[in-house]
């Protein structure tokens, strides 16, 4: 059986076994989605490249407390949110985003959205144009779920946040979006 | 481009890892630091438990619960004399060990009001436990004899004296028509214990005898006090 059809699940069991031609498999699937990840967060294309060095030595490190029964993604993003998260606070020598006022009050369980794939895809086209101006933590929650793919419950996992407030902050940076649209069609 | 930064990246990570500077932890460095955070949890909870007890112990102890049945007079008081700096610390264990369980799904998939007031309910019924025990009586006789070196302190302050907030801890000696003699001791082994006469304009309540240790609230000039408050002490828990 090949790396390449192989899950990163069970790529990931191999690794745990020392395996590091499977650890070199999965740091070709992840280091684009990594660097990608990263320009959310840092501007310095040197900096993203250091911090997802770090991230894949952090992941090695750590590749044993890593449950293969669940899915590896959403580990892999939480050490890289830390590692991305670290790398700006260090960079603003002060706390980045400060007291997370969606965190103190519970919000209603969000589901996720039954968005069609065209219909992600339109939002992505919004999304080149538009993303840059949201705030730093919409931005990252809209890359998750557009980009990456992930569902509400595995952003709620990497943020470590609560699911109600995956859904407000989304809901939140859609409107945010749609009014930045509705003034750019004016201006037009 | 894109794949010679990634192959880049790559040889980078491995090669530390084949010149050993990166190493995996082992199994074992997860279930350690998985079991320390936990009894350190269990730790912070009973330490927040057993200062919620102390604080349910000590306005009993004290009689201070008794203030929230003098009216308004009564409930000013007892916020004045409320153990603030036992809270404070109690609410620093709520917020640690929040802090702690945000490292589990058990926490962070809560919101932070959601966890600070769950585990402030897990936190006072462990407290209400402990109350139901007496250990904080063992370790107030103990405090009162002078052997608990490290918790002594907040202890033989339950019993300090309120006198000039108007406040008074003794037992009946005598009653007549609207007057109480009482042998005034907060059994906190101060000067001011002694024999004082308590005025009770509203009249003595009938379930008070001769023997009954009560608890004041009142103004006083020399050995006399005015009662504006009077009650019975409730027996220790």
């Amino acid at each position: 059986m090949s790396f390449g059809t192989m899950t990163d699940e069970e790529l990931a069991r191999l690794v745990q076994g020392g395996d590091e031609a499977a650890y070199a498999e999965i740091m070709d699937r992840y280091s684009g989605k990594l660097l990608r990840y990263g320009r959310r967060f840092l501007s310095a294309q040197d900096a993203i490249i250091d911090v997802v060095q770090d991230v894949f030595v952090s992941v090695y490190e750590n590749i044993l407390s890593f449950d293969a029964s669940r899915r590896f993604s959403p580990w892999i993003y939480r050490i890289a949110h830390n590692a991305f998260v670290n790398a700006v606070r260090a960079e603003a020598k002060g706390p980045l985003f400060g007291l997370d006022f969606d965190r103190i009050l519970p919000h209603p369980l969000y589901e996720d959205p039954d968005e069609s794939e065209k219909e992600k895809e339109e939002m992505r086209v919004l999304l080149e144009k538009h993303l840059d101006t949201l705030s730093p933590a919409y931005r990252e929650i809209i890359d998750l779920f557009y980009y990456e793919d992930f569902k509400y419950h595995e952003i709620a996992d990497i943020l470590h946040i609560p699911i109600g407030t995956v859904g407000i902050r989304l809901a939140r940076a859609r409107q945010t979006l749609k009014k930045r649209l509705d003034e750019s069609q004016q201006n037009i | 481009m894109n794949n010679d930064l990634h192959q880049e990246i790559q040889q980078k990570v491995l090669a530390r890892i084949n010149h050993d500077a990166v190493h995996m932890r082992s199994r074992a460095y997860f279930a350690v630091r998985v079991v320390l955070t936990a009894l350190l949890t269990a730790f912070v909870l009973a330490l927040s438990a057993f200062v919620l007890s102390f604080i349910l112990f000590s306005i009993h102890e004290s009689g201070e619960d008794i203030l929230l049945g003098f009216g308004f007079l009564g409930v000013r008081t007892f916020l004045v004399l409320f153990p603030w700096v036992p809270l404070a610390l109690d609410i620093g264990c709520i917020l640690v060990l929040e802090w702690l369980l945000q490292g589990f799904k058990i926490g962070y998939r809560l919101s932070l009001l959601t966890l600070f007031a769950g585990i402030g309910i897990v936190s006072a019924l462990l407290a209400l436990l402990v109350a139901l025990t007496p250990l904080h009586g063992i370790l107030l006789d103990r405090a009162n004899h002078g052997a608990l070196p490290i918790l002594g302190d907040p202890y033989t302050h339950i019993h300090d004296s309120h006198r000039p907030r108007g406040i008074f801890r003794g037992t009946i000696e005598s009653i007549r028509d609207k007057e109480i003699t009482l042998i005034h001791n907060d059994m906190d082994r101060d000067l001011d214990d002694g024999v004082r006469i308590v005025r009770v304009p509203q009249g003595v309540p009938p379930d008070l005898h001769p023997g009954d240790r009560i608890y004041i609230l009142g103004t006083s000039t020399d050995d006399t006090v005015s009662a504006y408050g009077i009650s019975r002490f409730p027996p220790r828990r």
